[in-house]
């Protein structure tokens, strides 16, 4: 039994005893219908309880015994429709209820939990294999004053630099409270990723600061939306962080590609069971578009 | 409203600082601001600074392989895809192409239709229905007992000798026992990163009967500990219905059993046939003090613009508009099966539900059309892509391909109705001023109404409302500051009239950072004269470069640099920023009005214009190639009663 036990723990055999299971039920359903049960529709305690449930948890409250004879009425005629229309083969060609069943049985090989569980051997290997996703990137905080090109005009220049100069001979070094133009962008930047600078004060900006003298007035700097004087406060380097600070998306990741391993995996064994005869027609009807795209 | 806004009163935002329940998110009363604001001000204007200092970007309405529809269509991808492509990671689309944003979203609702979204009936471990089948209970107590190896040989045992259940198709402990809805959960509750990314939990009633598009979105504050306790609201009958005032009944009783909070969010009236608003009565019933009052506790935000079709406004019902025909889709409803006339109109469109809105509560006491303004792509393919350059589509075959712009994506024989796939717009985001990047902070900025909507560029938008704002303020180094200390923002209601003023505004919109110039940021204002007369009038109060008003009052328009060839434009026309105040110059105290901000981009090319130049396809006649994407900001209202 122990050696049973140990090969019913291979995730191999759970695949293959899940689609035994899953053919079994379909192929069960697909028998031909026979006269003598074909007519009877059954709704027992456990439909019945199904049903109940359902209406509960919709409406948080049970249902009233006409409620619960409108929910198996519904049942029964959902059941007689199906039940005709499968004799009648409706389903077969159904582009819709194909799909649906390519759906369901994706979602039937999904991955069991214990398969989704790495040890941390397995996260830092993964870390490790894959480690420029997961950098800590460059990170800067930052203050800065805007000036619009359009309120200078000709004196933008000179202004940026009238301003530059009165803060660098004030001792205290502040900027006066009205130094600049009136912006909705944030006049201060707690450490933030290069690329959330880029997204607010855009690219050429966000590269421009990454070089920037820090503890110092500099400037001016380029955005597009105008001219900043920048005093950056902190920037901390780029790192590889250790896999305690990024656990979370690193598992995510992990568990992202494992369930398309096992997709894969498992669609391979299906496909495996089928021979597969693909007939192309005598005159050649591919495009020679360069529409291929792995 | 009883609630008033003094001058220097903090506003609704520094109420939600407070710990209020989440209900009262919206309500705003100068005894709860009090509470919420330090009585002593700091000398530093940016110490202690509660306000929201950034928009979060994001999408209310999007639909994965979970949905039916989209299942069929050939969506591929489900929620996990969905929240990893809008955090900003590339994916691989439903037909096989390499798909990334150019910036990540801030937050996603997954929105799937709750009808037949439950691939598997409930028939996971313990539940009633397995019990209730004796070999059923067998196997559930053999796993329960740590036997589950025998219970998988006996399972496969009854397979081969045809005695297994027909209702117990399922092998415990497999995903495949939960249901959609618990994957969707899951889903959200895997991606959501409090601070980073915000990934809601929601699904989509899908009221559709006729045709008539009636659709909501949901959205939990919650997590899922609350949110699995109950299933969906469907649609279908017994358990569902396609009447809203059920769906707020839904609502309501998940509200009271799980202490939880959820809002509805309507869209694409302009595929209503003229049931969206209604102003008389709504499924057989004359509009009563219930349904206003009952609308507007659980309605607080509409889609005004998606993929379907833009819904601010309609050129027949604002004929001076000149940018009222955005992205128009006015042919029929949702299946093309009732074609549109125009008396509809008046009942599908925001700007008339705003004007109705303010009949209606003189009515009835409640305006039941008192909400605030977000864009969302109700996209079909698990992709919230919206940006011109980037646009994935609607549905999986409209993703790009060379065919996509002369293809039809609905055509009704019977009525005439046709419409393209050329005619799908790539719109639009949602954009909420919230403190922080979490679920509960996200979802009360919407229950406040303190959000507007873009038709895809990720423009910066202030909107701010009050009688003391002088133009010096739109020169202060922090607008939004002033903003806050001396009035209420988007979303937010007047209050009375002090003697002798009328309503200013404090405007500032800021460019997408990597985005096009704008080109004007206008003002729209609704009101109803004594008689009852609904009025609308459409200012243009800040503008690019130094343009003068022409003998019609009309603002020229900023020019075009659409390089149509190469599919490309300069920003050397517009502007960056514009900040402004405006004050109403036409206020009459003793009529109700709303105002509402809407800016507007320069001129850039369409989604369209991208394809032609990346295929090489041909366009059809009448294909829109440009665009001058905008920005719709929820309003602030004025009542007499204060």
């Amino acid at each position: 039994m122990r050696r049973v036990r140990q090969v019913l723990s291979e995730p191999l055999v759970h695949f293959l005893i899940i689609g035994a299971v899953v053919f079994g039920a379909w192929s069960a359903l697909d028998r031909s219908p026979r006269d003598s049960d074909a007519q009877v529709i059954e709704v027992g305690p456990g439909r019945i309880a199904q049903l109940y449930q359902m209406f509960s948890r919709t409406w948080q409250r049970p249902p009233t015994p006409l409620e619960l004879n409108g929910l198996v009425e519904a049942f029964v005629k959902e059941e007689i429709f199906y039940r005709e229309g499968a004799r009648m083969g409706l389903d077969r060609d159904d582009t819709v209820i194909r799909r649906r069943m390519q759906q369901k049985m994706e979602f039937l090989i999904e991955p069991r939990d214990a398969e989704l569980n790495p040890s941390d051997e397995q996260l830092r290997a993964y870390l490790a294999e894959n480690a420029a996703a997961f950098h800590v990137p460059v990170r800067i905080a930052f203050r800065q004053v805007f000036f619009d090109p359009t309120r200078h005009g000709d004196t933008l220049k000179a202004d940026i630099a009238r301003l530059l100069a009165a803060i660098e001979a004030d001792e205290s070094g502040e900027v006066p409270k009205d130094a600049g133009d009136p912006t909705l962008l944030p006049p201060a930047m707690p450490l933030m990723r290069a690329d959330q600078i880029a997204a607010n004060f855009g690219t050429e900006f966000a590269e421009a600061l990454a070089v920037a003298p820090a503890g110092r007035w500099t400037g001016p700097l380029t955005s597009t939306f105008g001219q900043h004087l920048v005093f950056v406060d902190e920037r901390t380097e780029k790192r590889d962080p250790s896999l305690d600070e990024v656990r979370d998306p690193v598992l995510r990741e992990w568990q992202s590609a494992k369930r398309r391993t096992i997709a894969d995996e498992r669609y391979g064994a299906l496909r495996a069971n089928y021979e597969v005869i693909v007939t192309l027609p005598d005159d050649d009807r591919t495009s020679t578009v360069d529409a291929d795209h792995d | 409203m009883s609630c008033k806004i003094i001058a220097g009163a903090i506003t609704v935002l520094l109420a939600s600082a407070a710990p209020l329940a989440a209900q009262d998110a919206g309500a705003l009363s100068t005894d709860k601001a009090s509470k919420a604001h330090s009585s002593r001000p700091d000398y530093s204007p940016y110490a202690d600074r509660k306000f929201p200092v950034q928009p979060f970007f994001g999408d209310t309405h999007l639909h994965t392989s979970f949905s039916m529809d989209a299942g069929a269509f050939g969506a591929r991808l489900p929620p996990r895809d969905a929240y990893r492509f809008a955090r900003g990671e590339q994916v691989t689309s439903s037909t096989g192409l390499p798909v990334k944003l150019s910036q990540p979203l801030d937050f996603l609702v997954v929105a799937d239709h709750s009808d037949n979204m439950g691939f598997f009936p409930d028939l996971f471990a313990g539940k009633p229905n397995i019990l209730a089948d004796p070999t059923g209970k067998k196997w559930y107590d053999m796993i329960k007992s740590g036997k589950g190896a025998e219970a998988a040989i006996d399972i496969i045992v009854s397979f081969s000798h045809n005695k297994f259940p027909d209702d117990l198709m399922y092998f415990p402990g497999t995903k495949a026992y939960r249901s959609a809805w618990h994957e969707t959960i899951a889903a959200a509750e895997e991606y959501n990163e409090p601070g980073r990314f915000t990934a809601f939990i929601g699904y989509e009633w899908t009221s559709n009967t006729g045709g008539n598009n009636l659709h909501r979105n949901v959205i939990f504050r919650d997590n899922g500990d609350k949110a699995s306790q109950v299933d969906p609201f469907t649609v279908y009958p017994p358990n569902g219905s396609d009447n809203p005032a059920d769906l707020w009944k839904w609502m309501q009783a998940y509200e009271d059993k799980t202490g939880g909070d959820v809002l509805a969010i309507a869209h694409n009236g302009n595929l209503s046939s003229g049931l969206m608003f209604p102003t008389v009565e709504a499924f057989g019933k004359k509009l009563d003090a219930e349904y206003v009052q009952t609308r507007d506790k659980w309605e607080r935000l509409y889609e005004a613009t998606q993929t379907k079709g833009d819904g601010e406004a309609h050129p027949f019902l604002s004929p001076n508009d000149e940018f009222a025909d955005f992205e128009t889709w006015d042919k029929g409803n949702l299946d093309g099966s009732v074609a549109k006339k125009p008396e509809m109109l008046e009942f599908e469109y925001v700007r008339s539900a705003y004007k109705n809105g303010l009949k209606l509560e003189k009515e009835l006491g409640t305006n039941p059309y008192k909400f605030g303004l977000i864009g969302s792509s109700d996209a079909h393919n698990s992709l919230s892509a919206l940006a011109e350059d980037n646009f994935f589509g609607k549905t999986v075959p409209q993703e790009p391909s060379p065919e996509r712009m002369t293809a039809t994506f609905v055509d009704n024989k019977q009525t005439g109705v046709k419409i393209m796939d050329w005619e799908v717009g790539a719109s639009g985001y949602a954009a909420v001023w919230a403190e922080e990047n979490t679920r509960e902070s996200i979802w009360d900025a919407m229950q406040r109404k303190e959000t507007y909507a873009t038709t895809g560029p990720r423009m910066a938008v202030r909107f701010f409302g009050g009688w003391d704002f002088v133009a010096a303020d739109a020169e202060e180094r922090l607008p939004a500051y002033v903003g806050y200390t001396k009035g209420v923002p988007m979303g937010g209601d007047l209050g009375a009239a002090p003697a002798g003023k009328a309503p200013t505004f404090l405007v500032a919109a800021l460019k997408d950072p990597i985005g096009a110039n704008l080109d004007r940021y206008q003002i729209v204002k609704g009101w109803m004269e004594g008689d009852g007369t609904l009025q609308e009038e459409v200012y243009d109060v800040v503008w690019s470069g130094d343009r003068q008003p022409g003998a019609d009052g009309k603002l020229p328009p900023v020019g075009d640099t659409v390089d149509m060839a190469n599919a490309n434009w300069t920003n050397t026309i517009g502007a960056p920023e514009l900040i402004a105040v405006w004050t109403d110059p036409d206020f009459d105290p003793s009529e109700p009005a709303f105002y509402y901000g809407r800016v507007i981009e320069i001129p850039t090319p369409r989604w369209t214009a991208y394809d032609a130049k990346f295929f090489g396809t041909t366009p059809l006649d009448g294909t829109r190639m440009k665009v001058q994407d905008r920005a719709y900001t929820s309003p602030i209202w004025y009542d007499p009663a204060g």
